[in-house]
């Protein structure tokens, strides 16, 4: 056996940054800031022995190298090896069966949705998760033609985003969820005030909030709470648009479109079936927008984990711009304080599951 | 959950342990509901009663600020 | 047409194969073990040579399956657990109706054994993914051929004397403990027992009793981690697992920790291990399997054991190797070469 190396697991991959790095352990879903000092040893000197790093660098930074290696591996971010050429990189190819992996509906005090219809067709194009959006109060009774077209599908998950409305008690909330197993997540918004319900034994969370969402401009935040550190997110957002890849959505008057704020539409889905939308030559343009290709984006260290937004830009005339709604500046690697919030970038992981 | 019939060798009789291999006496006892609570539903195109449901890995839309 | 044969429940593998076979273009039937165990409405006809049969699941609509125009399966899943062997037979059971219990229900078994084996024979001359037949292999005869295939495999024992086990003890300091056959889980009104692979000392195995019945011992291995091979149509998919560095997963990484789950990465297989696998499957005439190594701290390679309809699953999403849809094109090739004419 030759001197040992420090491997890096397989599932935690460095991506550097402008001014830091981060490591993102797909596996446990978190990440963690490393210098790009780190990311040089990690990633330029891969495969060499620690004697061999500290003459790399002149033996001037001895005693940090060593603290980086304690650091990595406290954090069980890597092992020492004696074989590394035994364990390759993880091949970051993405692919999927689904012609369409999750869609949006759009539903408001004006929508006269064909649920049925839509369901129906979102389940041919092997649809996998769904996302309700409703603009106005609810009660109950608005949720159960949605949830009664879905009862039989292909459909892995709903997330529902509500108005508040009276009837919307917690309980309620928790018998919907539990006679339709399907909804993963319900979030009331327009909420006199905000709490969020334990979740119950099978996961599902119950949450109020009091922000008004009343329409898809409400749509395009990016903050550390939509971090998103799995192995195919990563693997997708290499070479695709993280927000619109595989995407479809009808929006609260039926047009079918990318994205509900996108502007443009591929027809009504009373007279258009969505395959025939989906089949329009650029329906699927913006799927390739890879955050490799975007202006800051393309310097920031979160940009495989974070979701992109294509149709709020900072600069509308280009398609290849940062999205509006993002306020972290990876040169500076701080998050400007918007209007009235606080955001923190210390948080190193994310307790999505 | 520690009870007795946690043991199920325990439980076993004279004859019933003198039969049962020696991994019978390491038997690890789990509560049934921790492991299989799962969201399973009736998917009929593909004739599964129990077809598994998990969240969506990544967020369909952004709607929401960041929570404080 | 594929026929697949699998459960209802449970099954998340099974549907990601069924939406790749369809996304390939290629068309599948799913047969569930239930719909023969009284799970569906079912009819069987025999008219002359012609065999029909229709099911209809769970209230649904009738199906009808077009049983000439298969031409492959896939074994995946079956009944493990019949209906009656799930419920108490005798309306009121006295003490002495012990050994007419059992009767009944050993006959009710070979009833439902008799269905599914003559539907497996009306595809006797098809190609299969997995054969039920090979379903399930013996340890210890597995251990031997792939000790012949060129494998080191841990020292073994098994005994029903204690003063035999003490010397085996001895020998080779720390023992483990697992089942002859099939790993299993019993399942006792609101919780189960697992049988987990177990290990022992000297002082538990001086507790045991003299005699006890015939049992599976080996040499306790300290790893520096686990392998998981899945093969596949002559390929191999291997994945290290690091369940060492966790006193829960030490000696059976299938005591997950959810918290902080084993480190799960792709791993590439020595040539000459290689070659081991390729002679051990080609002697047990396997298509595929899933394989257990482990590589000693000692710095040996040792094989552990073989199940022929193994989880890949497990394998797939943390290595990213695509399996459910590299299982959907080996079906898919079948399907177009095994077609009756």
């Amino acid at each position: 056996m030759t001197e040992p190396v420090f491997t890096l697991f397989a599932c935690c991959i460095p991506v550097r940054g402008a001014r830091r790095s981060v490591i993102c352990d797909l596996q446990r879903q978190s990440f963690h800031f490393i210098p790009n000092g780190l990311y040089e040893i990690l990633t330029e000197h891969a495969g060499e022995s620690i004697a061999a790093i500290h003459a790399a660098y002149d033996h001037q930074y001895d005693e940090e190298i060593v603290e980086y290696f304690a650091f990595l591996e406290q954090h069980e971010l890597g092992f020492w090896c004696g074989d590394p050429g035994r364990f390759p990189a993880i091949d970051l190819h993405w692919e999927t069966p689904e012609r369409i992996t999750n869609a949006i509906l759009d539903v408001d005090e004006h929508s006269d949705h064909d649920y049925g219809k839509i369901l129906a067709q979102l389940d041919d194009l092997g649809c996998k998760a769904l996302e309700v959006r409703c603009f106005h109060r609810c009660g109950v009774g608005d949720l159960r033609p949605i949830l009664e077209a879905a009862r039989c599908g292909r459909l892995r998950s709903i997330d529902l985003l509500i108005g508040f409305g009276p009837e919307l008690t917690p309980e309620a909330l928790a018998a919907v969820a539990a006679e339709h197993k399907r909804v993963s997540s319900i979030v009331v918004h327009s909420a006199p005030e905000s709490r969020v319900q334990p979740p119950d034994p099978r996961g599902v969370v119950v949450a109020y909030r009091t922000e008004v969402i009343d329409s898809p401009r409400c749509c395009g935040k990016i903050h550390p709470g939509y971090f998103t550190v799995d192995l195919e997110t990563f693997a997708e957002g290499r070479k695709f648009n993280t927000c619109l890849n595989r995407k479809l959505s009808v929006d609260a008057r039926g047009e079918i479109k990318g994205c509900p704020s996108l502007p443009k539409s591929y027809g009504n889905v009373r007279d258009v079936p969505l395959h025939s939308a989906l089949a329009q030559r650029d329906f699927s343009a913006l799927w390739s927008i890879n955050k490799d290709q975007i202006a800051v984006c393309k310097d920031c260290e979160f940009r495989y984990i974070c979701t992109d937004c294509r149709a709020y830009l900072s600069d509308e005339s280009d398609l290849y711009s940062k999205p509006s709604k993002c306020n972290y500046d990876p040169y500076t690697a701080e998050w400007q304080p918007p209007a009235e919030e606080r955001t923190s970038a210390g948080s190193s992981t994310k307790g999505e599951s | 959950m520690a009870d007795e019939r946690d043991d199920l060798f325990a439980r076993l009789s004279p004859a019933g342990q003198e039969l049962a291999p020696v991994i019978y006496r390491f038997l690890v006892p789990s509560p049934l509901r921790d492991a299989t609570i799962m969201r399973l539903v009736e998917s009929r195109p593909y004739r599964a009663g129990g077809y598994v449901c998990a969240s969506f890995r990544k967020p369909i839309s952004k709607c929401c600020g960041q929570d404080d | 047409m594929i026929l697949i044969l699998s459960q209802t429940s449970m099954e998340p593998t099974t549907e990601e194969v069924m939406d790749w076979l369809e996304a390939l273009g290629g068309r599948c039937v799913r047969l569930n073990g239930e719909d023969v165990d009284g799970g569906a409405a079912l009819r069987i006809r025999l008219d002359g040579s012609a065999v029909s049969l229709s099911i209809a699941a769970g209230g649904g609509e009738e199906i009808d399956l077009p049983l000439t125009e298969i031409g492959a399966v896939w074994f995946r899943r079956w009944l493990h657990e019949r209906q009656h062997e799930r419920v108490s037979l005798l309306d009121r059971p006295s003490a002495d109706d012990h050994k007419l219990h059992h009767d009944l229900r050993r006959h009710l078994t070979l009833e439902s054994r008799k269905l599914s084996d003559f539907l497996f024979s009306r595809f006797a001359g098809l190609p299969w993914l997995s054969h039920p037949h090979r379903a399930s292999l013996n340890k210890l005869d597995v251990l031997a051929r792939a000790a012949q295939a060129g494998f080191a495999t841990p020292a073994t024992l098994v005994t029903t004397e204690r003063a035999e086990l003490r010397r085996f003890c001895v020998e080779h300091g720390r023992i483990i403990t697992k089942p002859l056959g099939e790993v299993d889980m019993f399942l006792d009104g609101e919780r189960s027992h697992f049988l987990f692979t177990t290990d022992l000392d000297l002082a538990a195995v001086d507790a045991l009793p003299p005699r006890f019945a015939p049992s599976l011992f080996q040499e306790l291995i300290e790893k520096e981690y686990e392998l998981r091979v899945f093969a596949l149509g002559g390929e191999l998919y291997a994945m290290a697992i690091f369940s060492q560095s966790d006193p829960q997963t030490r000696t059976d990484f299938r005591r997950y920790n959810r918290e902080k789950p084993n480190r799960t990465v792709p791993f590439s297989l020595a040539p000459e291990t290689v070659e081991r696998i390729r002679r051990l499957l080609a002697d047990l005439g396997l298509e595929t399997g899933s394989l257990d190594l482990l590589q000693a701290r000692d710095g040996r390679e040792l094989f552990l054991e073989i199940n022929p309809v193994g989880q890949f699953g497990m394998v797939s999403k943390p290595c990213n190797y695509h399996l459910e849809r590299k299982v959907a094109e080996l079906l898919l090739h079948k399907d177009a070469h095994g077609r009756r004419t």
